[in-house]
């Protein structure tokens, strides 16, 4: 969209931990006892920006920031019959620093959930407009990573309002502007701005087209899912080493499911929107006791028929941006690379095409 | 060779052997085991539980160093009554795994006739976080230099119940983590000092509940934490909603658990979770004088009220 600039890594630092901070509220990475974790910028110590953006993904995704785990709607105070509600949704401005492509794509996803024309959700539509995502370019992908088999480019700006790419031997750290609030929010910044050379940005491109990611090669492109799917007899068995807990669920950047929960302290209360799993044995119970997902089977195949079919059918779309995250963690590796070969497996011996 | 130090290829033989003779027989109708997951291009060796019906499909059966999980949970899986037969498995146990099966059994969730244990004394699994920083690239590595840790200080590495050994027994070293170094170290600290500890470790906590799902000491037929009515907790996480899970968790597993790890090597948010229970133990350990307070015994130190237990703090 703009060309490539380079800005002074250290007055980047200052402004981002002074002015911006006044303005915004700043959300970065950091490291904690080895996790990752996004942690608001309050007391940063020098050196902070180069260490928050030389690390690896974090371990939830940066995008659930704006959906967070418990996200207050309302408040309720008084008597049994008698309450007074008061509204308990706030948007704040927001800069998250170090968004990983992958995590700014799932974004875009999440927009067609909850920002789509026909179906508004106020709140994060309000919270999406107040946030300003500062990407940064995948310098060291994990092992497990998978992005570009998912169509996400690990060093594009597309998905983010600005882009820095923290390659070594530049002058100055190099940035990429890529939406009119990111124009704004630099702009904002009043940093000295040097224009690179059009050579050096096809560098960069280059320098980080050539960083490989041999799991996104053997993932290749997966097609969506048919409905069809729904009845192959393999789910039993995919589903059967499933923990049903919810990690996956919960370090998914495209997953979103909440459940409304009040709790209650006596006079007053809070209702508010907290993480759900499909995963979990109670997600669709039901008063008077029915569950239309009894086993493991039917909660396993709704969690890859929403990733691979649903979402696909709705919105056009399979809701995976090869984060890996799943690769990781899953304590019994049943993780989306794993179920697709399975699948995959399964519909060539069956005939069938797809995926 | 890393690959190498992973392996037993002898042993795997012996397994898939057995474990034909034993679903040929109609001894028994399942097998729960390993299966060595598909290689990925770059990532660790890992190998899953699976569960074999099919004498022709035992070639899938390993038993290496990376087969972490308990698989003594999948049976509370598996149907039971009427002519269900499904229960009637098979599986390989370590010394970890019999402790967790003696406590399902000992909580009435499996019966031991239920049950037929291929016996494999293990000399320990390979922590995959050590791992990756040396596999592929280094030509040699020490065993030892990988293992993780819980293994490291395991008292017990023969299985205490079994059906069949299916090699010799090893012989049982003192264990590290009797010495519950880091237990002390919080146990040295202020109140105060050691609540921030403990809100930072907490305050990380997702409730995805890998930690109480892996778990053998987690076997109620209804968790407390799905109870809506009371509502013990809710899925809301405040701090103080993230420690009271902690320490239902806690509680709940203390006098019980059977010090396999897995509750610290599933969280993803690498929460400190095994030392509370670590804590709870050395408590036993010197309060009830068990030698062994990982050990399930007939009647648990917490589960029955003794006159002679000591009560300073009524």
């Amino acid at each position: 969209m703009s060309a490539t600039i380079t800005v002074d890594l250290e007055e980047l630092e200052t402004q981002l931990a002074g002015d911006v901070s006044r303005r915004f509220d700043v959300y970065v990475p950091v490291d904690e006892n080895g996790a990752v974790v996004f942690r608001r910028l309050t007391t940063p110590a020098s050196g902070w920006l180069k260490r928050s953006v030389s690390l690896t993904r974090s371990v939830l995704p940066a995008n659930k920031l704006l959906t967070p785990q418990t996200d207050p709607v309302l408040r309720f105070q008084g008597g049994p019959t008698d309450y007074e509600v008061s509204d308990a949704a706030a948007s704040t401005d927001l800069v998250i620093l170090g968004v990983k492509p992958c995590d700014a794509r799932a974004l875009k996803l999440l927009d067609k959930v909850f920002a789509d024309e026909s179906d508004i959700d106020q709140v994060y539509v309000e919270r999406r407009q107040k946030t300003v995502l500062i990407g940064v370019a995948c310098e060291k992908p994990e092992p497990t990573c998978f992005c570009k088999a998912m169509g996400v480019s690990p060093w594009s700006s597309d998905d983010c309002d600005l882009m820095i790419y923290p390659m070594q031997g530049l002058e100055g750290l190099a940035l990429k502007c890529s939406s009119d609030k990111g124009q704004a929010f630099l702009a904002g910044m009043h940093l000295t701005i040097r224009e690179l050379p059009a050579e050096t940005s096809e560098e960069i491109e280059a320098h980080y087209r050539a960083i490989p990611q041999p799991l996104s090669e053997f993932v290749g492109h997966p097609e969506a899912l048919s409905l069809d799917s729904f009845e192959l007899p393999i789910w039993g068995r995919i589903s059967e080493r499933c923990l049903s807990c919810g990690l996956c669920t919960y370090l998914c950047p495209t997953c979103y499911c909440f459940a409304v929960v009040d709790k209650s302290l006596g006079e007053r209360g809070l209702r508010a929107r907290c993480w759900d799993s499909c995963m979990f044995p109670d997600f669709l119970k039901m008063a008077g006791g029915h569950n239309p997902r009894p086993t493991k089977k039917e909660r396993v195949r709704q969690r890859f028929m929403h990733k691979l079919c649903y979402t696909h059918e709705r919105y056009g779309q399979i809701f995976c941006v090869g984060c890996g995250r799943c690769v990781e963690k899953c304590p019994v590796g049943l993780h989306f690379v794993d179920v697709l070969s399975q699948l995959r497996r399964e519909l060539a011996g069956g005939g069938g095409d797809g995926l | 060779m890393i690959a190498a130090l992973l392996e037993d290829k002898h042993l795997e033989e012996l397994l898939r052997a057995r474990v034909r003779q034993l679903l040929e027989s109609g001894q028994i109708s399942l097998f729960l085991g390993y299966e060595r997951q598909e290689s990925l291009p770059g990532i660790l060796p890992s190998s899953v539980p699976c569960i074999i019906r099919d004498p022709s499909d035992v070639a899938r059966l390993v038993f290496d160093r990376v087969c972490h999980r308990s698989l003594v949970k999948y049976l509370l899986d598996l149907p039971t009554g009427g002519d269900s037969k499904e229960r009637r498995a098979g599986l390989v146990v370590r010394g970890c795994d019999s402790l967790a099966l003696q406590r399902l059994i000992q909580d009435h969730r499996v019966s031991r006739e239920e049950v037929y244990l291929l016996g494999i004394p293990c000399t320990g699994m390979v922590d995959k976080r050590k791992l990756s920083k040396v596999y592929p690239q280094s030509p040699s590595v020490s065993l030892e230099s990988i293992l993780d840790d819980t293994c490291l200080g395991c008292d017990t590495h023969n299985p205490v119940i079994y059906d069949e050994l299916l090699c010799e027994k090893v012989s049982e070293a003192p264990s590290s983590v009797v010495d519950f170094v880091q237990v002390r170290r919080l146990e040295a600290l202020s109140p105060d000092e050691r609540y921030k500890v403990w809100e930072a470790e907490f305050s990380r906590c997702i409730r995805c509940f890998a930690c109480r799902n892996v778990c053998p000491a987690c076997d109620c037929r209804q968790c407390t934490l799905e109870s809506n009515d009371p509502g013990w907790i809710t899925k809301h996480t405040s701090i103080s909603e993230q420690f009271m899970f902690h320490f239902i968790r806690a509680f709940h597993v203390a006098g019980r658990c059977v010090g396999c790890g897995e509750c610290e090597r599933v969280c993803p948010m690498g929460i400190n979770i095994g030392e509370l229970n670590r804590k709870f133990m050395k408590d036993i350990r010197e309060l009830f004088g068990r030698d062994n307070p990982k050990m399930p015994r007939d009647v648990e130190p917490l589960g029955k009220f003794n006159p002679d237990d000591p009560e300073e703090f009524l």
